[in-house]
């Protein structure tokens, strides 16, 4: 890959970004008002709607959403559309728990998503595979962003920038700020960081219409050398769309830093805004990335595999060839990709570090520790499990798109004991429990032999038998039992 | 069926329905049917549902449910 002949200003701009985000974090410490775990790991509890939106707006939206999202719409064509439905739907997701969950955090001071876990399924079996199952996500989740700042950074440097020690720097910048703040450096800097993706999409968007022609002579284009991807799905591809919807939908509405940022939420009508604004921006946002991707399939044709994922940077490349404004143009949008990766790295650390903190040392390491000696395990476990990720993360060879499914096909299976938890009140520990261990079984186990029957996801597949194991045990276990004594 | 979960079912079952219709499962296989703007008339139904099911979600956002504690 060629390198992008960026010049001084645009490393400027970088770097004056970077320094702000360090400027924030320090802000932030000295707005905390207590040594509590809450105060560090939710910010007191007090986010507005603008924090909370663009907060859940950047930790939402990865940097898949601007490499994954636009390769894999260059990969399949128009029938990624799905991925439009599926960030819409994991908004419905959210309405169907969320508000109910925040008042609960509230009345019983949660602060990882385990807190929940064990306040309604008392049971030690669960709260450790929950605790488990979510590190194991969060980890994947870093990692695939560590792997794309080091392939953005080799990439767009033409190798000048090692992936490695581009990746420590950036690493190190982002645990410095949200070691400091904790919660409320990360959410602030995610607002900066939102704000400057919602600039980069619209930029996308320019970017389509003044340097790439435009969308109609693409699609005109399109439709001459790659019809099929213009084409809508067959039968079993209509599955995998619907398949993918609720993989996404209901996997990401789980997501524990997205959890944390319903705990942190100053109300709940605050929440309820915020999560309507949530479900406005796809609508701009996938929007513009899909059509990058699909205008690409004109522009670039040819592009397999994994190298369908460097379009963004080809496209990047192409523009800052057309003077001042393209220049700006790229230096915005490269801003914008950082602050992708970096906000959702923060986000997924910090929720390791307080999972660490609360459910592991505080718990069973220990149990006598006070809240700011958990936290400040929770810093060191933070910096050295990041530490391994940089290093693994120069390592592995798998697609974006795959990273991103491995998660998705874990969270689906712990999304019953938030769903269904909070709207049935008369469900108990041992079905949640038996329905976790069978739906993970099935999802990874499928996942890992690349099973898709009938164009399911392994994940699908895996939440299905997880409810069915749920129903049936929790029948098995109150049939015959009064209607009085089956409630919580 | 408790009030709550009567309210939450129907949202859903919209909601099920919206996304139901967005995928395009009914659409004639190598068929892009008519087009505006040179974009296939099956991306069109996507992109309303899409805007459909986005209208709804907001609507359930704003609204709430009537069980639910408010400020």
């Amino acid at each position: 890959m060629q390198a992008l002949p960026l010049q001084t200003g645009s490393f400027i701009f970088i770097a004056g970004y970077l320094g702000s985000l360090l400027i924030i974090g320090w802000f932030a410490s000295r707005q905390r008002r207590g040594r509590s775990l809450g105060d560090y790991y939710l910010g007191g509890r007090g986010m507005g709607l603008w924090v909370l939106m663009l907060t859940l707006f950047a930790t939402q939206y990865s940097g898949n959403a601007l490499f994954g999202f636009t390769g894999q719409a260059y990969r399949v064509g128009f029938t990624w559309l799905a991925i439009l439905h599926s960030m819409i739907a994991v908004v419905a997701g959210y309405l169907l728990f969320a508000p109910r969950l925040q008042g609960l955090s509230r009345q019983h001071h949660f602060v990882t998503p385990n807190d929940y876990i064990e306040y309604r399924f008392p049971s030690k079996a669960l709260s450790v595979l929950v605790a488990l199952c979510l590190m194991v996500v969060l980890i994947n989740y870093v990692l695939a962003q560590l792997k794309v700042m080091g392939l953005m950074l080799a990439g767009l440097s033409g190798g000048q920038i090692d992936a490695f020690w581009g990746v420590v720097v950036l690493a190190i910048i982002m645990m410095i700020y949200s070691t400091m703040g904790g919660m409320r450096s990360v959410a602030w800097t995610d607002t900066i960081q939102g704000a400057m993706m919602l600039m980069g999409f619209i930029l996308i968007a320019i970017i389509i219409e003044r340097d790439m022609g435009g969308w109609s002579p693409a699609f005109a284009q399109l439709r001459e050398i790659a019809p099929a991807k213009l084409a809508p799905p067959d039968g079993r591809g209509a599955v995998t769309w619907f398949s993918t919807v609720i993989l996404i939908g209901i996997g990401a509405s789980v997501y524990p830093q997205a959890i944390q940022r319903i705990y942190a939420a100053r109300s709940i009508d605050t929440l309820r805004q915020s999560l309507a604004g949530m479900a406005v921006l796809p609508l701009f946002a996938v929007v513009v990335v899909l059509a990058l991707g699909f205008v690409a399939i004109a522009r670039f044709p040819g592009l397999e595999g994994s190298a369908a994922d460097q379009v963004m940077a080809m496209i990047m490349r192409d523009v800052l060839n057309t003077g001042w404004f393209g220049h700006a143009v790229v230096t915005v949008l490269l801003g914008a990709i950082l602050a992708a990766l970096m906000s959702t790295a923060d986000s997924a650390l910090l929720s390791l570090s307080s999972i660490f903190a609360k459910d592991v040392y505080g718990k069973y390491l220990r149990p006598a520790a006070s809240d700011s000696e958990c936290a400040r395990a929770g810093q060191w476990w933070a910096w050295i499990i990041l530490g391994v990720l940089v290093w693994v993360s120069t390592q592995e060879n798998l697609t974006l798109y795959r990273l991103f499914v491995l998660k998705f096909e874990i969270l689906l299976q712990i999304a019953p004991a938030f769903y269904l938890g909070v709207n049935f009140r008369s469900l108990r520990a041992t079905p949640i429990t038996l329905g976790l261990v069978t739906g993970l079984c099935v999802a990874v186990g499928g996942w890992s032999l690349g099973w898709m029957p009938f164009g399911l996801h392994p994940g699908t597949v895996g939440l299905l038998c997880n409810v069915w194991m749920v129903v049936s045990v929790h029948y098995v276990c109150t049939f015959g039992k009064p209607q009085n004594q089956r409630s919580h | 069926m408790t009030q709550h979960l009567k309210y939450r079912g129907r949202w859903s079952a919209l909601v099920l329905l919206t996304v139901l219709s967005g995928i395009p499962w009914y659409w004639p296989e190598n068929d892009f049917g008519w087009q505006t703007w040179l974009v296939p008339g099956w991306v069109w139904v996507t992109l309303i549902a899409a805007i459909v099911l986005s209208a709804l979600v907001v609507w359930g956002a704003l609204r709430g449910w009537p069980d639910e504690p408010s400020e």
